[in-house]
């Protein structure tokens, strides 16, 4: 469209100029004054027949061109301000989705860790513990000869827990050792208990009547059979853990104390005692694993 | 044409007056103006070549000044940390591995500047208030608070999440990005692993001691950097004002060739056992047989690379490769080997051994006393006769038995890819007096690693052939690639039957025969093996005296079980234990808690009595 619109207004050009170009030449007036006057008004009306015409065409293409430049503009501003809106409202979506990815990639870091240190083996040699397993060092194993005879290899007996308590047990996390807990594990010691009894007395950990120097009672149960020549630990069972409760009370009255102890203290004036602010275990210490 | 009606516009140019006046004008002040055109176009001129000088020192001359300058203020280089590389053990099970966590920091100064008389109140909130998200202990924070200082860390490390929430709450506080090194184990191998702390000069996670120190370079990886625009006083970034970049290269983890669980029990069994028997503390190392890969290596003195500070500097160590000790009788497996590898003696071979027998300037008894008896080479193991092993010595003489010596490998460093490694000393031997052939055959004089005495019995196990200990297996890259550690070349020590036969004799050291038919290290027997091995016990040397202390020992077991087809090698040294002078009773727990772990079948045959003392 606007190829045609340059074209006119050149057309138009020489017409408006020629007047000029006659006025620098044409330096002698003419002699017949009234004719040359006449024939002047005639071109210019025909001039000016002419030149409305062809003003009003290019006045018509000219508008139909600045609409269309409008309209673009319009359109270019309204693009501009739907794009600019969206992407404000993506930015937010996006800032969303990047905090729900932080917000998971740290939950998963943390769970990651969670399990490295519930796996590691200090940690499920003290949950092997806690639930009243002990660790046994010589076990007793049936070899079955081709012909079904079976042959037991060591002497069958119960399992008993270290003499000594292991040293160098590291903490759970989450479960800071508290003194009752210690007193607990420290009891725990020398009291032989096998699983069966345990889902028997979920309550009852492991020798918790702090009489270590309980006599372990002979074990009941044979070795345990197994086919094709592999061998098995025994399992044990003794009857030693079967406690009467009443014994049971002092550590767990300890327990209960200590942790009523450790609830008060972040009730108390702050700037006045500040020694046990610090957050008191939530889980139950002591008994009751 | 004044009546005409045309049009006034046209007549209008033709009227002169406006035409003509300036041209009289400009006739008469022409010289003048001239004058000022010329002058002004100079002042443009110089002007212009001026402002072309400046321009041309401005870019050349002064641009890299100035741009410099420039740079100063507006261009920031933000390091890119590198994330540590991770250690596991020989299943891939992490031992120690590195999480983001964020530091909880402060300005007191200004806090109480800002709120004045406040200050007290507001500071007593925030420590409980960052107490109790953080867990921390509220004092020390409080404590902390309550200083002059411009600059306090109030929590070192806290999760990402719960330094969000306590900034939220307490705008006071501020944050700085952390490495956190998590050792789930705890004590689990510390004094293998060591231990890494935030370094707050480089800013980064620093090995203090163990492998995280030794493997530094491999674990620490290589920072990257952005070198961006920053707002001016700020470290917000200007979007798209990156300059250059380069990636952060993380650090290599390590596979070690331990096993995690094996090596908990063994430590678990070895501090029990040096508490029990009152020792100043005690190392065992458990080897694969074949490979002579480190599957455990323990030492009672260890610490808790999670609390650091705790540690002290005896703890820190890792005795099993860095202390080492005269063996004692371990050692006697050097001039059986010796004898058998000469063809002069076999394990029947029968020598008629008297209570005492003098080398030198020296008379060395046995550790008990007995008539003149005649045992056989085996019994001489199995009863650890000093007599008749100082006998056998003499009659294969130094030479065969020095290079037995070298050939199990003592006096050289393992070379096990542990820190401080020490070689060990053995006297070289033309520095050898009389007196020291009379020491050494019996494990005196001479001093090895724990590791060393284990890697020695691997080649026993080994039939023959020694493959020194490695404890790296593998590192992995951060995309994931193995590239598995060189394996040592593996040196003969003796022929496959010869290490046959000296099983053989170490089988019948834990032989539970009657008076003279028994052996040593009967406690060791595990029920349903064969289990090979030696005891041993070192006099110390006692510092007051510069002689042989007549109390205090190095008592020591070498092993390997099960005896026919040995899987393992275990190695145990108890220093100056008070009562209970023998190792063979640990060796029992460790090679109990193999057989079950691994399933090792059962031999139901009893063990054959072979006889150490003949009619």
């Amino acid at each position: 469209m606007s190829a045609p619109a340059v074209e006119r207004t050149r057309t138009a050009r020489p017409a408006a100029r020629q007047p000029i170009a006659r006025r620098s030449t044409g330096e002698p007036a003419p002699r017949d004054a009234t004719a040359a006057i006449g024939r002047a008004y005639a071109r210019r009306a025909v001039r000016e027949r002419r030149r409305s015409g062809e003003e009003n065409a290019a006045a018509a293409g000219r508008s139909q061109f600045v609409l269309l430049i409008m309209v673009l503009l319009g359109v270019g501003l309204v693009a501009s301000l739907w794009l600019s809106t969206t992407a404000a409202a993506d930015s937010y979506r996006l800032d969303k989705a990047r905090q729900a990815t932080r917000d998971l990639s740290e939950r998963s870091e943390s769970l990651r860790t969670e399990i490295a240190s519930m796996q590691s083996a200090p940690a499920l040699a003290q949950a092997a513990q806690q639930m009243g397993m002990v660790q046994v060092s010589d076990v007793a194993r049936l070899v079955v000869a081709p012909d079904g005879s079976v042959q037991v290899v060591g002497t069958p007996k119960a399992a008993v827990a270290p003499y000594v308590p292991p040293p160098v047990l590291a903490p759970l996390p989450g479960q800071p050792v508290d003194p009752a807990q210690a007193a607990t594990q420290a009891a725990a010691q020398g009291q032989p208990v096998d699983q069966g009894q345990q889902t028997e007395q979920p309550a009852n950990p492991a020798g918790a009547d702090g009489q270590p120097e309980q006599p372990q009672v002979p074990a009941e149960q044979g070795p345990v059979t197994q086919s094709g020549g592999q061998q098995l630990g025994v399992t044990q069972q003794s009857t030693a853990a079967r406690q009467s409760s009443a014994t049971q009370q002092t550590p767990q009255q300890f327990a209960a104390s200590a942790q009523a102890q450790q609830a008060q203290q972040p009730a108390q004036q702050p700037s006045g005692s500040r020694q046990q602010t610090a957050v008191a275990p939530t889980q139950p210490t002591g008994a009751g694993h | 044409m004044r009546t005409a009606t045309p049009p006034r516009s046209r007549p209008k140019p033709r009227s002169s007056p406006p035409i003509r006046r300036p041209r009289a004008r400009a006739g008469a002040a022409r010289p003048d103006v001239n004058r000022r055109l010329v002058a002004g176009r100079l002042i443009m001129v110089t002007l212009l070549a001026l402002a072309g000088l400046k321009l041309v020192t401005v870019q050349t001359v002064q641009s890299g000044q100035l741009r410099a300058d420039g740079d100063k203020q507006r261009v920031t280089r933000l390091p890119l940390p590198a994330e540590r590389g991770s250690i596991l053990d020989r299943a891939g099970t992490p031992m120690a591995f590195s999480v983001q966590a964020k530091a909880l920091i402060a300005n007191p100064f200004l806090i109480s500047r800002n709120q004045g008389a406040n200050a007290i109140n507001r500071k007593t909130e925030i420590a409980i208030g960052v107490a109790q998200l953080t867990g921390a202990d509220a004092n020390a924070i409080y404590a902390n608070l309550n200083t002059d200082k411009h600059y306090v860390i109030l929590v070192p490390l806290v999760e990402p999440a719960v330094a969000r929430a306590v900034i939220e709450r307490f705008p006071e506080i501020g944050q700085e990005d952390r490495e956190s090194r998590q050792y789930p184990g705890g004590p689990l191998a510390a004094n293998i692993l060591g231990a890494a702390s935030w370094n707050m000069d480089q800013h980064k996670l620093h090995g203090v001691v163990g492998l995280e120190a030794s493997q530094e370079s491999l674990l620490a990886g290589t920072d990257g950097f952005r070198v961006v625009d920053t707002a001016e006083g700020g470290d917000t970034v200007i979007p798209g004002s990156e300059r250059a970049e380069r990636a952060a290269v993380p650090g290599s983890s390590l596979q070690l060739t331990l096993d995690s669980d094996l090596q908990y029990s063994v430590q678990q069994q070895l501090a029990a056992y040096v508490n029990l028997h009152g020792a100043k503390d005690g190392s065992a190392v458990v080897l694969d047989a074949h490979t002579g890969e480190v599957r455990a290596l323990a030492t009672n003195a260890t610490f808790d690379p999670r609390d650091l500070a705790a540690a002290s500097a005896n703890q820190l160590g890792n005795p099993a490769v860095t202390t080492p000790f005269e063996p004692g009788s371990v050692n006697k497996i050097i001039t059986m080997a010796a004898a058998l590898d000469s063809g002069l003696d076999n394990p029947m071979t029968v020598k008629d051994v008297p209570d005492s027998i003098k080398i030198a300037d020296r008379t060395i008894h046995d550790a008990w006393t007995h008539p003149q008896q005649k045992f056989t080479l085996t019994g001489i193991l199995a009863r650890s006769s000093n007599v008749g092993t100082l006998m056998t010595a003499q009659q294969i003489g130094p030479d065969r038995f020095w290079t037995m010596l070298n050939k199990m490998g003592l006096g050289r460093r393992t070379d096990v890819g542990l820190a401080g490694e020490s070689a060990g000393r053995v006297p070289p031997r033309d520095t050898w007096s009389g007196s020291t052939f009379g020491n050494l055959p019996i494990g005196q004089g001479l001093s090895m690693t724990v590791l060393q005495l284990a890697d020695m019995y691997q080649a026993v196990a080994n039939d023959g052939l020694r493959v020194p200990p490695r404890i790296l297996q593998a590192t992995i890259d951060a995309d994931g690639t193995k590239h598995p550690e060189a394996r040592p070349d593996p040196v003969r020590v003796v022929t496959p039957q010869i290490a046959q036969q000296l099983r053989q004799m170490l089988v019948a050291v834990t032989q539970a025969g009657k008076g003279v038919q028994r052996g040593t290290g009967v406690d060791a027997a595990v029920p349903g093996y064969e289990v090979a091995g030696k005891t041993g016990t070192a006099q110390q040397v006692n510092p007051a005296c510069g002689c042989y202390s007549a109390d205090k020992y190095w008592i020591t077991f070498a092993g390997m079980f099960p005896a026919q087809s040995p899987r393992y090698v275990v190695a145990i040294m108890l220093d100056a234990p008070t009562h209970g002078q023998n190792a063979a009773g640990l060796f029992h727990q460790i090679a109990s808690t193999l057989a079950q772990r691994d399933q090792i079948p059962v031999d139901p045959a009893p063990a054959p009595m072979v006889p150490l003392v003949v009619p």
